[in-house]
């Protein structure tokens, strides 16, 4: 039991402590870019609570497939986080390279997961977007780290958000690069090694959500108390 | 299978691994700004001390040059009033040739005196020297000892003229007024030579006199600390504004001050 909900709804839970970070987050300043997160959280959660829905039919033997609830994902994913980095980053020169970047991955998208379409979850194409993220983040934190001042860095939301992308992006990336090459080789009887890969994806997801939470929830306590 | 298990391990040790490049990008980047804030805290401080010491410094010039402004009316623009004072004082109605070379004495005397004022109003005044610059003023300056006779005054500047900054100059400017009050008083010489010297990452201003020296065997490592006030003072000042102070005398063949300032910044041509 423990093991379905940790390969089939702790993704969509995490995506949903996400959208709580935001939604406090957006009551507290504001801004667009964080409305903008906030609705894509709130998209996620719900699609990816419908993939997992289908999993679980999947599993009892009812004939389903939510690959095509990844794609949508994770193209939106592309599109929300370009627009993203564009806002929080500040150098024009960083912001042309996200923009080409997210292009690319958008193009590889549709080509990949909505012209040539298969029947298994592409990996490749959502590969190609986890490195983008890796690619986003560190521009962002080379930005913090050339523009150092006085301001306590503990402080900025966005440092611990692009932290948690960060180990999330890059600690799952070869486990989703892999995935579709593991489909191939795995018989029906190994699948739960599939299973077992995407639970700890789902694991460093979660990690990552409670992190980005609690640093809101700490950022707003020290401000109050200063 | 084993095969299988071996491919999936090598996954998820690269996966443990990235994730700790992650975790130790992120601890490397405010493991940085900690020190950064440890290094604009200290650069803070030094700031705050050096305020202090140019605040200070400004004080003690102050001091200095109200001691200045009294012996100067004291010593000079007092006897030479009193002068006036004394011809009119002395003058007989009885005697018209008399009362004119007196009236001619008194003109030439104020004349002296309000010399004298216009001097140390322009040798006193920050703005001036701020205004017309180190080496105008310096000239100036010298132009005031060459009048009086006594010393043989000469004064060169080589190299591409630049402006060093307000502080600097003001600074620099009082340091050599204390060195030429120096030289008059003490060092019983007859000649003064003030060099400036403008190289591209350097400014040097030496100033020599072949008066009667003294003995620097006390100085060691550029530690002034031994001798009297003044030096110590002026090796102070300099030291505020970056600028290397170094003094060499021989005892009856005369005293070399040399000031040295590396240039940093792209300087401003006049």
């Amino acid at each position: 039991m423990l093991s379905i909900i940790i390969r089939d709804f702790l993704e969509p839970f995490s995506y949903l402590i996400y959208a709580i970070a935001f939604l406090l987050e957006y009551r507290s300043n504001r801004l667009i870019r964080e409305k903008v997160l906030l609705i894509y959280y709130i998209i996620a959660t719900g699609l990816l609570t419908y993939a997992a829905m289908i999993a679980i039919d999947y599993e009892t033997g009812t004939e389903g497939n939510n690959n095509w609830l990844y794609n949508i994902h994770y193209f939106l994913s592309a599109v929300v986080m370009c627009y993203y980095f564009n806002n929080i980053l500040a150098s024009k020169s960083k912001k042309k390279i996200i923009t080409v970047l997210f292009s690319l991955v958008t193009v590889y998208f549709i080509i990949t997961d909505f012209i040539i379409t298969k029947p298994y979850f592409n990996s490749t194409s959502a590969a190609f977007l986890f490195l983008s993220m890796v690619v986003a983040s560190l521009m962002y934190l080379h930005e913090i780290l050339i523009n150092m001042s006085e301001k306590n860095i503990l402080l900025n939301f966005n440092l611990w958000l692009i932290s948690g992308y960060i180990i999330y992006f890059l600690g799952g990336f070869f486990i989703i690069l892999s995935y579709s090459y593991l489909t191939d080789k795995l018989t029906s009887d190994q699948e739960t090694i599939l299973g077992d890969l995407w639970s700890v994806l789902n694991v460093l997801l979660f990690v990552t959500s409670i992190i980005t939470l609690s640093s809101h929830l700490w950022i707003t306590y020290r401000k109050k108390s200063q | 299978m084993d095969n299988l298990s071996e491919e999936v391990t090598i996954i998820i040790i690269a996966s443990v691994l990235l994730i700790i490049v992650a975790v130790g990008i992120i601890v490397l980047i405010l493991v940085y700004q900690k020190k950064q804030l440890q290094y604009i805290g200290e650069k803070k401080q030094l700031k705050v001390t050096f305020e202090k010491e140019i605040l200070e410094s400004k004080l003690e010039i102050q001091e200095q040059t109200l001691k200045n402004i009294s012996q100067e009316i004291h010593d000079n623009i007092g006897q030479v009033l009193s002068l006036v004072k004394l011809n009119i004082n002395t003058m007989n109605c009885n005697e018209p040739v008399q009362i004119q070379n007196k009236i001619n004495d008194s003109r030439q005397l104020i004349t002296k005196a309000i010399q004298d004022l216009r001097d140390l109003s322009r040798s006193l005044n920050t703005d001036y020297i701020v205004d017309a610059g180190l080496s105008k003023a310096l000239e100036y300056q010298l132009d005031m000892i060459r009048k009086t006779g006594v010393y043989q005054v000469n004064f060169d500047i080589e190299g591409k003229q630049y402006r060093l900054g307000n502080q600097q100059e003001l600074i620099l400017f009082r340091i050599v007024q204390e060195v030429l009050n120096n030289i008059m008083k003490h060092a019983k010489a007859t000649m003064i030579d003030v060099k400036l010297l403008f190289e591209p990452s350097l400014f040097t201003l030496k100033i020599i006199d072949n008066g009667v020296g003294f003995d620097t065997s006390r100085i060691e490592n550029n530690d002034y600390t031994h001798l009297g006030l003044g030096v110590r003072n002026m090796h102070n000042r300099a030291k505020m504004i970056n600028t290397h102070f170094l003094i060499t005398s021989t005892p009856e063949l005369g005293t070399s001050i040399v000031l040295t300032l590396p240039m940093e910044l792209p300087k401003k041509e006049l």
